[in-house]
């Protein structure tokens, strides 16, 4: 990296000394520049944002270099967060838009052939795997955009309201989105019958 | 009633099979020590002190430089003539009117003013517009200062200063191009109708010869000076003739003469056909007659 001056966080807590040893405590703690607090966060949420931001990116190199960019960014702004229980919702919408942006930068949409797919699969269900190599498919005809969504509501497990929080627009806007991306996805998927 | 999972459901599962290959694996102490060293860019956009200063700076010079150039662009347009012809006749869009027995004027940038009387002339009014031959559009000019029937302006010339001295039957009057105006002048030593005129090299007009009242050619000649407005006498021709005194009066070249087209008319009582042609001759004046 060329530039290694750190950001200054200005944490929105005020009493240091009776904070609870809890979730906001580390949230607040990690505000301030506490680095054991950040690398907890970093244990506990990494997986979920990795997660997230595979399913946009389609494929683990791009997914590694957007979570790496996510965490920088959360380290440099983890101090707006207000409410500390959305912690985990707004690192993986911040890992959610970093993938978006690597997705944008790559251009395209890394194809993996269904060997691959059948090898991550492994020993699952014959119908699961057919499944999957289904799912990647029609993952790569949807946007990014689109991918974000469905991420942060069946990956991430994101109500409406918590996405609509992170990403903007209304619960109900973000509903309707959902609601006309699952017809889109029954019909791509259940094309021989086996979705309903 | 079946036991089988929703879509929603169904997609959920298919998901969670398909980020198994997620790469969730992190060295989290690692992470932290990248993650507080990466630069992360602002994503506001705000001014910083003494930024302003320099945007200010550089519209000012590109203010400067447009407008020069544009100075420059309009000299450099106003010297040159859009197109050089050189012993070349080439079509030019009609006048706005037909003018018959036109006088000609060419004005200093580049536009002609043209004089004459309506089709056939007879009855009709004279009247004057500007031509300009490369856009082929006409502007009327005028109202005369005095009152003129179609033969009374016969003669004009440029004058140094740009304006134009118009005469005809004792009805002298000065054209401005700026204004598309006429103002009278005079009176005149002598009331003589279709002189001859000639700009001197001192900017005076030569005004010689015509039809006197009993339609006799006059010997005499008067100067005009464009300065003062006034007409005074000088001395006489000893002959007059042939008929048309005013085919054997010229200023001669005086090698400062600008290259700009002129206007010829393509044939007599028909003048709405015009030609642009740069002769190397003069072509301040001129006239179309039988």
């Amino acid at each position: 990296m060329g530039h290694f001056a750190g950001p200054v966080h200005q944490p929105d807590v005020t009493e240091i000394a009776t904070e609870p040893a809890t979730l906001d405590g580390t949230v607040q703690r990690a505000a301030r520049g506490d680095e054991a607090a950040f690398a907890n966060l970093i244990s506990e949420h990494h997986a979920s944002m990795s997660r997230v931001a595979f399913v946009i990116c389609g494929d683990a190199e791009t997914t590694r270099d957007a979570v790496q960019s996510a965490w920088a960014i959360a380290w440099a702004r983890i101090g707006s967060v207000r409410d500390p229980s959305q912690i985990r919702a707004w690192l993986v919408a911040v890992a959610a838009n970093e993938a978006r942006q690597a997705v944008r930068r790559r251009r395209r949409i890394h194809i993996a052939d269904i060997a691959d797919a059948n090898a991550l699969v492994g020993d699952d269900d014959p119908a699961d795997r057919i499944s999957v190599v289904d799912l990647r498919r029609v993952l790569r005809g949807l946007t990014a955009d689109e991918r974000t969504l469905l991420a942060l509501r069946y990956v991430a497990g994101l109500d409406s309201t918590e996405i609509a929080a992170q990403i903007g627009g209304s619960p109900s806007g973000i509903r309707s989105r959902l609601a006309r991306l699952l017809d889109r996805l029954r019909i791509d998927l259940d094309h021989d019958g086996a979705w309903r | 009633m079946s036991d089988r999972p929703t879509f929603e459901t169904q997609l959920r599962l298919a998901l969670s099979t398909y980020v198994a290959d997620a790469p969730v694996g992190v060295d989290p102490v690692a992470m932290t020590t990248f993650a507080s060293r990466a630069h992360v860019p602002s994503t506001s956009w705000r001014f910083r002190r003494g930024s302003l200063l320099p945007i200010l700076v550089g519209l000012l010079v590109v203010a400067v430089v447009g407008a020069a150039v544009a100075l420059v662009a309009s000299r450099l347009d106003q010297r040159t003539p859009p197109r050089t012809y050189i012993d070349e006749v080439v079509s030019a869009p009609d006048l706005s009117q037909e003018m018959t027995r036109p006088v000609l004027v060419a004005l200093a940038d580049g536009r002609v003013l043209v004089i004459g009387a309506g089709s056939d002339g007879d009855g009709r009014p004279t009247t004057a517009l500007v031509y300009d031959p490369m856009t082929g559009s006409s502007a009327s000019a005028g109202p005369f200062a005095s009152p003129a029937d179609p033969e009374e302006i016969s003669a004009a010339v440029r004058l140094m200063d740009g304006r134009v001295f118009v005469t005809g039957n004792g009805a002298p009057q000065i054209f401005d191009p700026r204004t598309l105006q006429f103002t009278a002048v005079g009176p005149m030593v002598a009331e003589r109708t279709d002189p001859a005129l000639a700009l001197l090299h001192d900017g005076r007009v030569l005004i010689a010869s015509g039809l006197d009242s009993n339609r006799e050619w006059l010997l005499s000649a008067e100067l005009f000076d464009p300065a003062t407005h006034t007409f005074s006498a000088t001395g006489s021709m000893a002959t007059v003739g042939p008929a048309y005194p005013w085919e054997a009066i010229a200023t001669l070249p005086d090698g400062r003469r600008r290259a700009l087209p002129c206007v010829t008319f393509g044939g007599f009582r028909h003048g709405a056909s015009v030609s642009r042609c740069r002769p190397l001759s003069s072509c301040d004046s001129g006239h179309d007659r039988p």
